[in-house]
């Protein structure tokens, strides 16, 4: 979705080059708040529609996830979970919305090897520019959130843009108008940090004292955020990561990995060359000859 | 040292026709590896995809080539084994390494078909292409989504998210 200019781009994959430095005055952010949500999947759908996706017919195994996992036409869904409260002895049901979480420090950008494959712009989207894709699936691993999925089709990654091509035109993204309850709220990060304020305050009156949200400082905040009624224990909503950071050996491979390894081979191109310019190449002697001609008649 | 007048060269029938073809599919191998590896390797190298047709060839050579590389090697090995057991006179080689490194090969103890040098050469190989093959499946997605789970140790870590188990994956793209 090139529907942005190269000065809105504030980090680009596999680049030597540093972007000029955008202004950084209009991040935006989508905060889901799970208490709200009523699980009616009209998120999924409004993505399927607005981005024009067909997800083949699964089939049933007997829990309200469909399809089971995030797909290359699923980018977004929602993962639905029964947990027992041990204090209150009740049945609670998790629904999360799940999808790119838009970190501030994208693993996935930072594990691709493509050049501008993958953007981040200055209001925080992480952004799949498919036609530098190669299809490696470096993006899988380097993402902490198991987000993207490489299709077997085409052979590109894709996920959840934030409705990037929507918002350049002034809309919000496709899920959070669909959102019949509100649960889904799209604005300013500023903003939306103020509004989860607010929304933290009522569940905490509600007697839900863990309540909290969820902007994980491991990858720098993200620009998809969560308020929880359980903020203390993320992972109860389908796994979500309770301190989601970068790999380090993602960090490691792309950061002293690379330097290290081009200094490895500079330094052994070095020595060759040095050694062949002060000794040169081996030489056969007539001696040598005399040798070898006496070893291979003592063979026969 | 003087090339000249050294009479007719004695011809030494050193490798077999098999062995010379065994080697250089892995010496062609062994290119595209390099070439397509360090493409993705290093930003200012993925010029080097151009080489091979692009970045999306590049990606599914280097894994296929991968699997031609070790499977190469892998008979090179069983090929070329007896002749690589260290030796005593190894050793002796070794201590003199400042004359081989200076060319004056005529203080050097006369040593069997391979000198301490190429051993070594040799055998770290055979721990090199193991390690190479294993991390190379282990980014081998898509097409072997099954490993993913048993390799989440190697590349992902602790990562969360949910393991993909093999049948929710097989049953995604169908």
């Amino acid at each position: 979705m090139t529907t942005f200019q190269p000065l809105d781009i504030v980090r680009t994959s596999a680049t030597v080059t540093t972007a000029p430095p955008a202004g950084r005055d209009v991040e935006v952010a989508k905060l889901i708040d799970v208490s709200k949500c009523i699980g009616c999947k009209a998120c999924q759908s409004a993505c399927l529609e607005w981005n024009d996706l067909r997800e083949p017919v699964g089939t049933n195994l007997g829990v309200y996830d469909n399809p089971h996992d995030l797909t290359p036409t699923t980018w977004t869904l929602m993962r639905f979970t029964e947990w027992e409260n041990p204090k209150s002895g009740n049945l609670e049901w998790l629904i999360r919305k799940d999808g790119c979480m838009h970190c501030e420090d994208p693993g996935c950008l930072k594990a691709c090897p493509a050049p501008g494959a993958i953007v981040q712009y200055a209001n925080g989207i992480v952004d799949f520019q498919h036609d530098a894709c190669i299809g490696c699936g470096y993006c899988e691993k380097g993402c902490p959130f198991n987000i993207p999925r490489v299709s077997r089709v085409d052979n590109k990654a894709y996920k959840c843009s934030l409705c990037s091509d929507r918002l350049a035109i002034g809309q919000q993204p496709a899920c959070a108008k669909a959102c019949p309850t509100h649960a889904i709220t799209f604005g300013k990060k500023t903003e939306m940090l103020a509004q989860a304020e607010k929304d933290i305050a009522v569940l905490k009156s509600r007697g839900y004292d863990k309540a909290g949200l969820y902007n994980p400082p491991g990858v720098s905040g993200t620009h998809v955020m969560y308020v929880l009624h359980h903020a203390d224990q993320p992972q109860l909503y389908a796994g979500l990561a309770d301190n989601p950071r970068i790999s380090p050996l993602v960090e490691a491979w792309k950061g002293i990995g690379k330097y290290a390894g081009m200094a490895v081979i500079g330094a052994t191109a070095l020595l060759g060359a040095l050694h062949y310019f002060a000794k040169g190449p081996n030489k056969v002697s007539a001696h040598d000859e005399e040798e070898a001609k006496r070893l291979a008649e003592a063979r026969k | 040292m003087s090339t000249q007048n050294i009479g007719a060269p004695i011809r030494v029938r050193r490798y077999s026709g098999s062995a010379r073809i065994n080697h250089w599919i892995m010496a062609i191998a062994f290119v595209l590896l390099l070439l397509t590896g360090l493409s993705l390797f290093h930003p200012a190298l993925f010029f080097l995809t151009g080489i091979v047709g692009g970045g999306a060839t590049a990606r599914w050579l280097h894994p296929w080539t991968g699997l031609v590389f070790a499977l190469g090697f892998f008979l090179l090995f069983i090929r070329f084994l007896p002749a690589n057991l260290p030796e005593l006179t190894d050793f002796k080689w070794l201590a003199k390494l400042r004359y081989v490194l200076a060319g004056r090969d005529e203080f050097l103890p006369e040593v069997g078909k391979y000198n301490a040098g190429q051993k070594m050469v040799f055998w770290s190989q055979a721990i090199l292409v193991p390690v190479m093959l294993v991390t190379g499946l282990a980014l081998w997605t898509p097409g072997l989504e099954f490993l993913q789970g048993a390799n989440c140790d190697l590349i992902q870590g602790y990562l969360a998210g949910r393991p993909i188990d093999a049948e929710s994956a097989a049953s995604e793209y169908v």
